[in-house]
């Protein structure tokens, strides 16, 4: 479904990226992990297409998606990608309703199916009773399931998300990857988190460590194997679809 | 006080300085409007009759000073709108003043003291200026420029300083900077049903004088006259203080059942902070507001053939004011503009990620500017047509056709308004593409 062939990535003199190579196949639940700064959310933004590699090639079901411009990008992320951030990132002026029906109605779906959508997902999250407040007025745990809602909504196939627990505590943090693995599988959707925390990770059937720019361990399903006491497919309960 | 603010003005970021000019030529203008006005009313032109065209005879020299005396609000509004601009980075360095050991009012003062440092660079410069152009006509024209008027100059400049300083004063009034170093943004106030209590009673008073067929009940022929002033004044205010309002209604109603993403987004943005386009585009209100009455006075006299040059000179005088309030108000809605990006810009960069194309995110600026704009320029120039055509419905009533002719300067001078905020946001696009990067979200 996935894949990077040796990336190369800078930012001005810092090497983000050392010739990292992964495969990610369909359906697969996988962990990126390493220390802060070794090039985990930079990984993800190329394979998510929001940053083209220096030198590398991504594929995404067999088709080059870093030679391709930047309007062919943006559609292809919109068509198929979903994103999760670590602060949810949730537009503030909208209410939560609205930030799960926006990309809907960007998407070109009508208002009532966008909103019978999001209706749904806000439902499936446990957060339908916020649906009418803004982002100020939910709580950290609410305001990121809002943004798993708003990932889900367009039914992606592919689900990237960059430390989605990381401003959360423990127990928001669990409920929110339970959840968010759980809509994954149901949905059969690839999912790729990036964290540092071996918790999150623990959900994930493969790790892939990156450690200065460079993939050091689970590059391929072959190589990575099932992360130890993965609670993920006890979470997939969790979101009844 | 003097050496701190010296001291920050040295650090100042690229934006800040930005502001710090900007606010410096605003100073500039609004110093050469002002000394002008004053100097205006002290010409002896009446020995050289016929020299400098209108400005010979008295009254419409007043007429001049006083519309060059109004000529600077818009400019005072440009300086207050600009003096927003790079508020993240100046409340970091209130922040970091308190962690100094800065008391919250020195704080406050410090704020003050920048602005009012800009203002005076810039008045200072258009003192100057002015001066120079006052001793050039005085050596060309003699005694009919005197000298004189030239000592409210000093007085002007400080005038211009403190409303500088106060300016400053007000932008940060929200703004609570903690010795933690937190900076803290107090909610302001929405706007509110009793903004509109002065638009009812100037609106009260008018109908009341109007109706009363040149009598009103107090004071009869001279109240009705002082009603109709005042109804018209308080109007005029009353409509400035409701902007606010009017944008939030237009925006909420723009947002409920659209089914266009880049209206709903844009029709939420200014909803949830319509002070901050009232304040942009309050002046552009105004300008359309005396535009659109001048236009209906004018439409009566379109069908004369007898109009003397005195009249044309005058009329000329006032569109060059108005285009000078126009252009003076959308270098407010372009600061506005700037500082609705940098509040925006997170938002803007996580949709770009997300897979909206930046294109869909530029009509976004566009429906903003279209949703804010659009009724406040509306309602303005109905209100300065309609008192006009009111006042002088007798007249009308004389000439058909003139009422058809006072709708459509209304109505242009509407378009105009909203016209000048809507190519302000498209200007603003290639801002956009530059500012959202995607690549800035990286966490680690």
């Amino acid at each position: 479904m996935l894949e990077a062939r040796t990336l190369r990535k800078s930012f001005g003199r810092t090497t983000a990226l050392d010739g990292a190579s992964v495969e990610i196949g369909e359906g697969e639940v996988v962990a990126v992990t390493g220390p802060s700064g070794s090039g985990k959310s930079t990984l993800l933004h190329c394979l998510a297409g929001i940053i083209r590699p220096e030198a590398g090639e991504v594929l995404f079901a067999g088709r080059r998606l870093d030679t391709l411009d930047e309007d062919a990008r943006t559609r292809l992320r919109r068509e198929n990608f979903g994103v999760v951030f670590q602060f949810g990132e949730l537009v503030p002026e909208l209410t939560a309703e609205e930030n799960v029906v926006l990309p809907l109605l960007f998407g070109g779906r009508g208002r009532r199916e966008s909103l019978q959508a999001a209706r749904s997902w806000l439902e499936r999250l446990d957060v339908a009773d916020c649906a009418g407040q803004r982002p100020a007025e939910l709580s950290g745990g609410q305001l990121q399931r809002v943004a798993v809602a708003r990932a889900l909504a367009a039914e992606p196939r592919v689900i990237f998300a960059d430390e989605p627990t990381g401003a959360l505590d423990s127990l928001a943090g669990e409920r929110v990857m339970g959840e968010l693995v759980g809509a994954a599988r149901e949905s059969r959707a690839t999912l790729v988190v990036v964290t540092h925390d071996n918790r999150v990770a623990a959900y994930a059937d493969r790790e892939i460590a990156l450690r200065d720019g460079r993939v050091v361990a689970g590059a391929t399903a072959a190589t990575g194997g099932t992360a130890a006491g993965t609670p993920g497919e006890a979470a997939a309960g969790g979101v009844s679809r | 006080m003097i050496t701190v603010v010296r001291m920050l003005a040295r650090g100042r970021s690229r934006r800040e300085r930005a502001r710090g000019r900007l606010m410096a030529a605003g100073a500039a203008f609004a110093t050469v409007l002002l000394c002008a006005a004053a100097h205006l009313t002290a010409l002896r032109l009446d020995a050289r009759r016929g020299a400098l065209g209108v400005l010979t005879e008295k009254e419409p020299r007043l007429m001049v000073a006083l519309t060059l005396a109004l000529l600077a609000v818009p400019a005072a509004a440009f300086i207050y709108q600009v003096s927003r601009l790079a508020t993240a980075t100046r409340e970091r360095r209130l922040a970091a003043l308190r962690l100094a050991g800065a008391t919250p009012r020195e704080v406050r003062l410090t704020g003050a003291a920048e602005s009012g440092w800009s203002a005076l660079a810039g008045g200072s410069l258009g003192a100057a200026a002015y001066l120079l152009a006052a001793l050039v006509a005085r050596w060309s024209l003699g005694d009919v420029v005197p000298v004189r008027p030239l000592l409210w100059t000093p007085v002007v400049l400080a005038a211009v300083v403190l409303g500088g300083a106060l300016s400053g004063l007000r932008a940060g009034r929200h703004v609570v900077a903690s010795p933690l170093g937190v900076v803290r943004r107090a909610r302001p106030r929405g706007p509110r049903a009793r903004d509109l209590a002065l638009v009812a009673l100037g609106v009260a008073l008018l109908a009341a004088a109007l109706t009363g067929k040149g009598r009103f009940f107090l004071g009869g022929k001279y109240g009705a006259v002082v009603a109709i002033a005042a109804g018209a004044v308080l109007l005029l205010f009353g409509l400035v203080l409701a902007t606010a309002l009017l944008i939030r209604m237009a925006a909420r109603r723009a947002g409920r059942g659209t089914s266009a993403p880049e209206t709903l987004l844009a029709a939420r943005m200014v909803e949830a902070d319509p002070r901050a386009w009232a304040r942009a585009l309050s002046v552009v209100g105004l300008t359309v507001f005396f535009g659109s009455a001048v236009g209906a006075q004018q439409a009566l006299t379109v069908f004369q053939s007898d109009l003397t040059a005195f009249q044309v000179a005058s009329y000329a005088l006032l569109y060059l004011a108005l285009l000078t309030a126009m252009v003076t108000s959308a270098g407010a809605l372009v600061a506005h503009q700037a500082e609705a990006l940098l509040d925006h810009r997170r938002s803007f960069t996580v949709l770009a990620a997300s897979g909206v194309p930046v294109p869909a995110l530029g009509r976004v600026l566009t429906r903003q500017a279209l949703v804010a704009a659009l009724p406040v320029c509306v309602v303005s120039a109905v209100a300065g047509a309609g008192v006009v055509v009111l006042l002088l419905a007798e007249l009308y009533a004389r000439r058909p056709g003139a009422l058809a002719v006072s709708v459509a300067g209304a109505a242009a001078m509407a378009g105009i308004g909203v016209l000048a905020a809507v190519l302000v946001a498209r200007a603003a696009r290639p801002i956009l593409r530059r500012w959202v990067r995607p690549e800035e979200l990286r966490t680690g």
